[in-house]
């Protein structure tokens, strides 16, 4: 699952401990999201979506691969 | 009603535990039967009420102490295993057991014996400080700290049984059970790296 969430910390002028505090996670956590080490559960999407006032979409999307799973 | 559950699992743990020290070395077979009856009776305990076990993470705070306790027992302990679990100064008292043997006699159960206090202190001191540091929370304690708490634990996990797995097929006699000795500290000597690495390699900022 790829992310922006480096490029919204950008535009918003936040860094990493900011925007952990404003979600209650710790600063590794938003370091491991951004690497794709980690795949944030739903509840931490819908919240880092908010802080940047934007569709979950927008911010977290497939990747190409993961697109084409035969359901 | 949570604490009624809590109580039942304590009870049920220590009658496991007594009856398992009591009936491992005499061979009255009905007593066996009573025996693995109360310990499946105590997995399946652990097994359908997990949602007691969901805390079981005790606060941040603790895990100071568990550090001060750890890593002295670490320091002796290693000075124990280069001396052969010969402690440097004479330290046999007399102590409560609930089961123990005179050497090469009878088992016996309820009853005071001469116990080596510096390796056993040791031990309980490390198993202690090794507990707290695996069940006390980071400071901030979110899904990620989680996902590699359970990577750490399953590695350990792993490790230690693979190295009994070794040790049983390989090692007999004497060898084996200096091997089963380290092999009762694997789970938190290799738990507590392991995590800490993880932590520390995503710190890192790119």
């Amino acid at each position: 699952m790829k992310n922006t969430i480096k490029i919204e910390r950008a535009i918003n002028n936040l860094t990493q401990e900011q925007l952990a505090n404003l979600v209650h996670v710790s600063r590794q956590t938003i370091n491991a999201i951004e690497l794709k080490k980690f795949v944030p559960s739903t509840v931490l999407a819908l919240k880092i979506a908010k802080v940047f006032n934007k569709p979950v979409e927008e911010i977290f999307q497939l990747e190409e691969e993961e697109k084409s799973y035969e359901l | 009603m949570a604490k009624v559950k809590y109580l039942f699992y304590i009870i049920n743990l220590i009658t496991a535990f007594i009856l398992n020290s009591f009936f491992v070395k005499d061979y009255y077979n009905l007593h066996k039967v009573y025996f693995i009856i109360l310990y499946v009776n105590y997995i399946l305990h652990i097994c359908i009420n997990i949602e007691i076990m969901k805390s079981i993470l005790i606060p941040y705070k603790l895990k100071i102490i568990g550090w001060f306790l750890f890593l002295p027992s670490l320091i002796t302990g290693i000075i124990l295993i280069i001396g052969d679990f010969e402690s440097p100064i004479d330290s046999k008292i007399n102590f409560f057991a609930i089961c123990y043997n005179e050497t090469f006699g009878k088992t016996k159960y309820f009853g005071i014996t001469t116990i080596d206090l510096i390796p056993n202190l040791t031990a309980v001191l490390f198993l202690i400080g090794g507990l707290i540091i695996i069940f006390s929370k980071e400071k901030i304690e979110d899904e990620f700290i989680n996902s590699i708490r359970l990577n750490a634990l399953q590695w350990a996990v792993f490790t230690n049984y693979l190295c009994l797995l070794l040790a049983i097929v390989f090692v007999y006699g004497i060898p084996f059970f200096n091997i089963m000795v380290y092999n009762m500290f694997t789970v938190i000597l290799i738990y507590i790296p392991r995590f800490y690495y993880l932590l520390w390699k995503i710190s890192k900022t790119v």
